[in-house]
């Protein structure tokens, strides 16, 4: 028999408000989801190597989706999406990559490096939460 | 002015070749004369070739030449260039064909002056001869008559004949008969003082031996002539005459030798001088004056019976006359000759320098297309050390003994590294390379450190060069001259030198090169810092765009997101306060659009797209697509006429129809359709417009130079939305496409937006 269990959310995001406003929208639509935060690309890829402080894999579990915001310090979205897609145990996680920018540029590159997803960070809430919800088309649930 | 120095430079050289071939010719005249068998003695030869006319001549045209040679070194005039090999072979060897000329004519000359007077020898030989024969014979018949007679005549009768002989032969002076002991026993005289003559020759003791041996020989003679002081020498005729009873006696006859000679030379003899000697007495000279000095001897023939002493006969030629008769010839040809010659080394380096100055001009007009190619390079920004290079090699071409080099201030401003140096060793570039600015550091520092040009005159002692002296030396380097380059803003932009090898000396032309050198690295130096300071510009600018596109967006976004937010509890404000909320909200989603609409305006430069064939059809049906839903709302009519094909950006284009398209469905009269008309006109320039018609709003044309400028509107928000920046980016990018923007309208008279595009545009 099985049953779906609602998977761990990662999210990359640096800037407090947004972190603030999709725990938000996420607690609205996913109440089931745990969602985490990390700061940059290089917390990202700690967490994903349970390099301490995310040694404890009980605590930290392996993700079921990523999504990452383009600009950050230290490791953008670009370096961690290329780090995460380069090591065969963490390739097959979805990424939806979250950006300001609706520049050409970046959305080629990005599928290009392996998105799943380049979705605009919407103006508003309601956008948002419309976006999370759309995240609904990936498995957003393991089966045990 | 130059001419006249290359026509004194000719003048000297045909100085100096006639000169030598004169010499050349003479001394070959000298070597060669032994051998030469003329039929003269060769004595007169030689000094009708020394002849000192041509010594004067020569002398006057050397003079005038002396003259100028000297007034030439005094004023220390411009150095002449060096004669070229052409027009010295030519001149050279004119004078020599003249000379040759003059000296071939005088031996033909001579040979004829030679031969003349030989065969007027012979002639006169012959006929003196005659004379004189005949003369004895006469005596001799006498002589014999008196002998077939066989006695002496007598008195009366001696009178008789020898009388009739006197009158009959002039040059008779007396007839008389001596005996065995030379006493006179019959006379008869022309003048009384024959008898003195005749006693005077009996007198004298050789005389007499000759008489008595004429009375043994037993043959008619002529004696050797004697001439009595203050008269004309003559000479004594002796015959043996032998009467019964009479042994040993002799009939003489005295001859005056001159007067005999006289008669039979004449006066017909030419250009010469004759005379016969007897030993050393003159007995006959046809020379009228007593001026032998002017006379040059030409032939000799001895001349004589043999019952006579030996006589010469000479021939002369007067001095004057020798020109008359083809000396003069030989002079006109000599002179004639080193004329030409002189005409032809003047015409040679005329030509010559006709050809320096065509070439020159030549040199110039390359050096002219080469600064110009220079000048293309700068403009169309090739990379500055090429042109540096390009610029190095140019003047080293135009002038072979400098060496350039160019330095370029670093950004440090402190010092100086290589810009171009083509001709300089690599390790010498490396040593050169971060040249600190500043006093006593080379040539370039020092001109860099004083902004005035620093000569160093000798490298290998100047302090200036300390601890470089070993590496100039190795690349030979002697002088070096460095200019400091300026900015227009007097900003130091680096220096130009030029090194020599040799001793370096600043003339006006090395100014001159060096002048145009230095401004035209300065000008591409600066071309280059202005063309990257554009750049750094421009980066930055596009910096901002993305810190505008990103930064400033991120707040408003969380500006607008919170506002929803607290929407979401309105409830809990009041009524003042829901207001305040929807006005902040407002005035947020319109900064956004300021900001969406000033990155578009930003990206018409920045993001720019290399131009491609348009069919300006298949843009327009593209963005009526686009627009279908706004010309659906407004009903708008839209008229379209085929438009033709251009190179364009194409999705510039597309925007620039989409703005002017939805711009003419938005500024539409209230209450009336909107009817838009599209199509292309021919302008009778050749020119072509795309027109975009309205009958909308239209506007004041004193607006018509707001509109085109960014957020510039002509209506309140309410009436008409937006944020004024649409025909700003259709102005933009017409301008990107050479297009000319304009309009036409007035207000509620609709509006006309016409783009006109240069000829070449259309097809």
């Amino acid at each position: 028999m099985s049953r779906c269990l609602p998977v761990t959310i990662l999210i990359a995001e640096d800037d407090p408000d947004d972190r603030l406003l999709t725990r938000e929208a996420f607690s609205e639509s996913r109440p089931a989801n745990r969602v985490d935060f990390v700061h940059d690309g290089e917390e990202l890829l700690d967490y994903l190597n349970h390099r301490p402080p995310y040694d404890d894999s009980q605590r930290y579990p392996r993700p079921g989706l990523i999504l990452l915001d383009l600009n950050m310090p230290r490791m953008d979205g670009r370096e961690a999406l290329r780090a995460l897609k380069a090591e065969p145990r963490l390739r097959d996680i979805p990424v939806v990559m979250l950006s300001t920018s609706c520049d050409e540029e970046d959305i080629r590159r990005s599928y290009a490096d392996g998105v799943n997803s380049f979705i605009s960070k919407p103006a508003s809430f309601n956008g948002l939460l419309d976006v999370v919800r759309s995240l609904g088309d990936y498995c957003l649930e393991t089966i045990e | 002015m130059k001419n006249r120095h290359l026509i004194f430079q000719a003048y000297l050289y045909t100085l100096a070749f006639t000169l030598v071939a004169v010499a050349v010719v003479s001394l070959f005249d000298l070597l060669v004369q032994p051998s030469t068998h003329l039929p003269t003695s060769g004595l007169g030869r030689q000094q009708l070739l020394s002849d000192g006319s041509l010594l004067a001549i020569l002398s006057l045209l050397l003079l005038p030449g002396l003259g100028a040679w000297l007034l030439q070194r005094q004023s220390g005039g411009p150095k002449l260039p060096p004669c070229d090999r052409r027009t010295l072979l030519a001149g050279a060897l004119g004078v020599l064909l003249s000379t040759l000329g003059w000296y071939l004519l005088n031996l033909q000359n001579i040979t004829l002056i030679s031969e003349q007077s030989q065969l007027l020898l012979n002639r006169i030989k012959d006929s003196a001869e005659d004379t004189l024969a005949a003369r004895l014979a006469l005596i001799r018949r006498m002589a014999e008559r008196w002998e077939n007679i066989g006695s002496l005549p007598s008195n009366s009768f001696w009178q008789l004949e020898a009388g009739s002989y006197l009158r009959d032969l002039p040059d008779l002076g007396l007839i008389a008969i001596v005996d065995a002991n030379l006493e006179v026993r019959r006379n008869e005289l022309r003048l009384p003082a024959a008898r003195l003559w005749l006693e005077e020759f009996l007198a004298d003791p050789q005389r007499r031996a000759w008489l008595h041996d004429v009375r043994s020989g037993r043959t008619t003679r002529l004696s050797p002539a004697l001439a009595r002081s203050g008269n004309p020498p003559q000479a004594l005729i002796a015959v043996p005459l032998s009467l019964p009873g009479a042994e040993g006696w002799l009939l003489v006859a005295s001859l005056a030798v001159n007067d005999t000679l006289h008669r039979v030379l004449g006066d017909h003899l030419g250009e010469f001088v004759f005379d016969v000697h007897e030993g050393d007495l003159l007995l006959y000279t046809s020379l009228d004056n007593d001026s032998p000095g002017d006379i040059i001897p030409i032939g000799l023939q001895p001349l004589g019976l043999p019952q006579t002493s030996a006589w010469t006969l000479r021939t002369h030629l007067d001095r004057h006359h020798i020109y008359a008769s083809g000396q003069y010839l030989a002079l006109l040809v000599l002179l004639c000759g080193l004329a030409l010659s002189f005409f032809l080394m003047v015409g040679l380096r005329l030509a010559w320098r006709a050809q320096q100055q065509a070439q020159r001009l030549q040199e110039q007009q390359q050096y002219d297309a080469a600064q110009r190619r220079i000048m293309g390079m700068i403009s169309t920004m090739q990379p500055l050390e090429q042109i540096l290079r390009e610029l190095c090699l140019l003047i080293e071409q135009r002038n072979p003994q400098v060496i350039c080099s160019v330095l370029l201030v670093d950004d440090s401003r402190q010092r100086l590294t290589i810009g171009a140096a083509p001709r300089l060793g690599e390790r010498y570039n490396q040593a050169v390379e971060g040249l600190r600015i500043g006093e006593g550091m080379g040539a370039c520092g020092s001109a860099a450190f004083l902004r005035q040009p620093v000569l160093v005159a000798d490298i290998a002692n100047d302090p200036r060069w300390q601890g470089m002296h070993q590496l100039a030396a190795e690349e030979g380097l002697h002088a070096c001259w460095s200019t400091p380059l300026l900015a227009g803003d007097g900003s130091l932009l680096g220096t130009f030198a030029i090194y020599q090898r040799g001793p370096l000396r600043v003339d006006n032309t090395l100014e001159e090169l060096v002048a145009t050198a230095s401004q035209l690295a300065a000008i591409a130096i600066e071309h280059r810092n202005i063309l990257a300071e554009l750049e750094r510009s421009n980066r930055e600018l596009q910096e901002f765009a993305f810190v505008a596109s990103h930064d400033l967006q991120e707040p408003l976004r969380k500006i607008q997101t919170f506002a929803e937010r607290l929407q979401t509890r309105a409830d809990t404000l009041d009524e003042q306060g829901r207001d305040y909320l929807t006005r902040m909200s407002s005035a947020a989603t319109r900064m956004q659009a300021l900001i969406r609409d000033l990155l578009a305006y930003s990206r018409v430069a920045t993001r720019r797209e290399p131009f491609i064939r348009l069919e300006l059809d298949r843009v327009l049906d593209e963005v009526l697509q686009d627009l279908e839903g706004t010309v659906e709302s407004s009903s708008a009519q839209i008229e379209r006429e085929p438009l033709p094909t251009i190179d364009g950006d194409p999705s510039q284009i597309r925007q620039l129809l989409q703005n002017l398209l939805s711009n003419a469905i938005k500024f539409h009269k209230p209450g009336q359709l909107p009817n838009i008309r599209i199509y292309a006109e021919n302008q009778p320039t050749g020119e072509w417009s795309l027109c975009v018609s309205d009958n909308g709003v239209g506007f004041d044309e004193k607006y018509l130079d707001r509109i085109f400028n960014p957020f510039q509107r002509l209506h309140s928000r309410q009436e008409y939305p937006g944020t004024g920046i649409g025909l700003a980016i259709v102005k933009k990018i017409a301008e990107r496409h050479f297009a000319r923007l304009s309009a036409s309208s007035q207000p509620g008279g609709g509006a006309l937006f016409r783009l006109t595009f240069p000829a070449s545009d259309k097809e």
